[in-house]
């Protein structure tokens, strides 16, 4: 027997990196064909078309992360490229790369759209079709093995596929589902635990600490506080954005959903509120300023303070009547 | 089986009506997308230890001799009862072929991981430039193992050898750039 060369595979739309490595999807005739590379070794998986049962997919909060990465690196990297620029200094070209490289990266990003999860059914197992992240790849993915499923498995139209889901038991009538037996309303969802508000909370509270560190640096400044100042404020928008990928999915009230994205804003305005009145600062001075205790003008920070701690107390409150009305619902459910 | 929601795992029985369509999932309200294929109808096929042996005349298992024969290997063209019937693609396969196959390669559809030489050579051959006093080690080396490795079992999605070509061209390069720095520090130290 001579070894197979293969070949006869074609690529599908996508790709998901992985720690040293990539993740890739082929077909061939008669299957499915997930690859994952792995340094200098591959392996394989293959999925017969004959056995595949559902191909599921939903949107994921992934983009909005990737967004907030974005937009924070530009924003690090957007004053020190003007000021390198405009000073004509001799780092011009390095902080040029890095903001071309995020810039790309952006472009990229918004290409290719926004983000999704795919899941496949076989009869023995269910995966995730890792490389079909992207809704464009999923979308071209599917035009492309859809025919090739259904031509392996009969060709069944949709309606006769229906109908038979519908007998056997695997799916049940639409129009009957919908009502409930005994004429009882649906069951309210289950009350939300006190995890689901902890990234909530650590907003408000790091924003209690920021606004008493920046009263701080009001009144000593000094390197610590400035340097402290930097990461509370890395910390706020690291914590910000995993809420917001995470309070999607979660069955948290609307008042606090729209609490978040304001905090986001918030976080957006100060930090290119801090940035204009750095720089503005720098080119006061000539650049001769000390870039440790180097902030913006007073009044900039008396708002700054004022609008931090409001913010974390009406945070707080509203967690706190969220989960006594919660509680309540709870209580009032089970008596 | 019946399928569940990708993000919540809670059951899609009542959500949608069969087809492929668009639906919010009941549990989490999230928006998916689901397209269900007549294979979700079948069921795991059951064990069968394959029919005694009925009439003298009748053929039989090459590997069970009181079982009846009910398909020929692929392959070899024994003939197999349905114990020893291996559904492989297209394929009915007996063991013994599976087993050979796999240790040949000559079964692509059994071949669950390769290492990629190819990436390797040519890896040898890139990132030693670097610090190029190294190539002078590694130039020889791969042009060494390109030949060594030119029949190991390719991947099987990129089964063309063009990493081996180019990482021998390089090599190849970086050998006529040694020769050539030697030649000419030998003759800058002849006229010296």
């Amino acid at each position: 027997m001579k070894p197979d060369r293969g070949g006869s595979y074609r690529r599908l739309p996508g790709r998901a990196r992985l720690v040293f490595g990539l993740s890739t999807l082929w077909y061939a005739s008669d299957h499915l064909l997930l690859v994952k590379r792995q340094g200098f070794g591959e392996s394989y998986q293959r999925y017969y078309f004959r056995d595949i049962q559902s191909i599921t997919s939903h949107r994921t909060d992934r983009d909005t992360l990737l967004w907030g990465i974005h937009i924070v690196v530009a924003l690090l990297l957007a004053v020190p490229t003007a000021l390198a620029l405009i000073g004509g200094k001799p780092e011009r070209w390095w902080w040029s790369i890095a903001a071309a490289i995020v810039l790309y990266s952006l472009v990229v990003h918004w290409w290719r759209g926004s983000t999704c999860s795919c899941r496949m059914r076989t009869i023995l197992q269910e995966v995730e079709l890792t490389p079909l992240r992207r809704e464009r790849w999923l979308r071209r993915t599917f035009a492309i093995i859809d025919p090739l499923i259904r031509l392996s498995q009969g060709g069944l139209d949709q309606a006769a596929l229906a109908e038979q889901l519908r007998s056997s038991g695997v799916v049940d009538d639409r129009t009957s589902s919908r009502e409930e037996p005994s004429g009882k309303p649906p069951a309210p969802p289950p009350p939300i635990g006190r995890g689901n508000l902890v990234w909530h909370s650590i907003i408000c509270y790091l924003f209690i600490i920021d606004a008493t560190v920046s009263i701080g640096q009001v009144l000593m400044p000094n390197t610590f506080l400035t340097m402290m100042g930097a990461i509370l404020a890395l910390s706020e928008f690291g914590v910000v954005i995993l809420t917001l990928t995470r309070q999607n999915s979660s069955l948290i009230g609307r008042a606090l959903r729209p609490f978040t994205w304001t905090a986001f804003g918030v976080l957006c305005l100060a930090a290119l509120g801090s940035w204009v009145a750095m720089f503005i600062r720098t080119l006061q001075t000539q650049g001769a300023v000390n870039p440790a205790t180097l902030s913006g003008p007073k009044w900039y920070s008396v708002v700054y303070i004022v609008v931090y701690y409001s913010f974390g107390i009406i945070g707080l409150t509203l967690i706190r009547r969220h989960r006594f009305e919660n509680e309540h619902q709870w209580l009032k459910l089970n008596t | 089986m019946k399928p569940a929601c990708p993000k919540c795992r809670a059951s899609l029985a009542s959500d949608f009506n069969g087809a492929a369509e668009e639906f919010n999932c009941a549990s989490c309200r999230s928006p998916i997308r689901i397209s269900l294929y007549p294979a979700l109808l079948r069921n795991l096929p059951e064990e069968v230890a394959g029919d005694a042996v009925a009439l003298p005349d009748e053929s039989s298992c090459f590997y069970h001799v009181g079982r009846k024969a009910v398909v020929l290997c692929g392959r070899c063209g024994r003939f197999l009862c349905s114990l020893c019937d291996i559904e492989l693609g297209d394929q009915r396969l007996c063991p013994e072929c599976i087993s050979s196959g796999r240790k040949k390669g000559a079964l692509t559809q059994l071949d669950r991981q390769r290492l990629r030489f190819d990436r390797i050579v040519l890896a040898l051959a890139v990132y030693p430039m670097l610090l190029f006093y190294f190539t002078v080690l590694t130039a020889p080396a791969v042009i060494m193992l390109t030949f060594w490795f030119w029949n190991a079992p390719r991947s099987i999605v990129e089964p063309r050898p063009w990493r081996f070509i180019l990482a021998a061209a390089i090599a190849l390069l970086q050998i006529i750039g040694w020769v050539g720095l030697i030649s000419w520090a030998i003759r800058t130290q002849g006229v010296a």
